[in-house]
């Protein structure tokens, strides 16, 4: 099986693979995002006690839900480099966190404006907001590594760890709001009873979220076949 | 014309609705136009080396 995907390490034969999947997601990701929004906007009912200010929820769990399942696959990403040393996948690794940061960003940011006029306040250190803020550092923090280390193996292993080390956040996240008493609601799409959610929202919900989804891997995916094309060119100055 | 206005009032949260709505669009877009202008730059930086180097290409 594992020398089956062997193949599939060489980048031209990843970018080839990769090209016609990357169309898909933009040209799907688009209308879906288009019909969420107008869904989302206009036609889904107002929450009974947030009101109106619920429709900041479209986007703002989309881009948390990607903000932490990318932090799930650069995790994944990383522990497979150690395990098999196949570039390729640190390479993909390195390529999430720019993107990823835009979405903890705009989670951080539109959680913020729902706070104002749900809770009275943009800021609370709750468990649930302080370690949404620990995950935008630790993206941070990978950059910074894959900007000081550019090229280098030592620069590919620490990213690797420290990927790995602060993967001890993302369960936290995930539970902060069950463990401590928190102002941030509890969850109520993903959790084991079902969600508890109306299904007028929980529809254009999953269709922003798949949007987002395809989105982030149009993203990741372009920014794969430009870090393979830059390794080309390294591989070509060299020459010089 | 003022019940087109309602729809953006939104009960008096429009602020913050549309507000949240917009740094979504405007960080999206930004974030579209980094990853696509660097694909530009290396596509163009790319062409410049294989014709340098003769048509290599692997």
């Amino acid at each position: 099986m594992l020398r089956k995907l062997h193949k599939y390490a060489n980048p031209n034969k990843f970018n080839s693979i990769i090209m016609p999947i990357k169309s898909v997601c933009l040209y799907t990701a688009l209308p879906l995002i288009a019909i969420g929004l107008i869904i989302g906007l206009f036609f889904s009912p107002p929450d009974y006690q947030q009101g109106e200010t619920v429709r900041i929820m479209y986007i703002h769990v989309s881009s948390a839900w990607i903000s932490l399942f990318a932090y799930v696959l650069i995790f994944l990403l990383s522990v497979f480099y150690l395990i098999w040393k196949f570039p390729l996948f640190v390479l993909m690794a390195k390529e999430i966190p720019f993107v990823a940061i835009i979405f903890t960003l705009i989670t951080l940011i539109t959680g913020s404006l729902w706070g104002k006029p749900t809770w009275g306040t943009y800021w609370v250190w709750d468990a649930r907001l302080t370690s949404f803020l620990i995950l935008l550092f630790i993206y941070l923090g990978l950059i910074f590594i894959d900007k000081a280390f550019k090229y280098n193996v030592n620069g590919d292993l620490s990213f690797s760890y420290l990927s790995i080390i602060g993967a001890i956040n993302i369960p936290i996240i995930k539970f902060s709001v069950d463990w401590w008493n928190t102002l941030h609601q509890p969850a109520s799409v993903i959790r084991a009873s079902g969600p508890s959610i109306n299904i007028e929202m929980l529809i254009p919900l999953m269709i922003m979220s798949t949007g987002a989804l395809l989105l982030f891997f149009y993203l990741i995916f372009t920014n794969i076949q430009s870090a393979i094309a830059e390794k080309k060119i390294l591989f070509l100055s060299s020459k010089d | 014309m003022s019940e087109f206005f309602l729809i953006f009032e939104m009960n008096g949260h429009g602020f913050f609705i549309w507000s949240a709505y917009g740094v979504w669009f405007v960080l999206l877009i930004l974030l579209f136009l980094k990853v696509l202008l660097r694909k530009k730059e290396i596509k163009r930086k790319l062409k410049y080396f294989i014709e340098k180097n003769d048509g290599f290409e692997e």
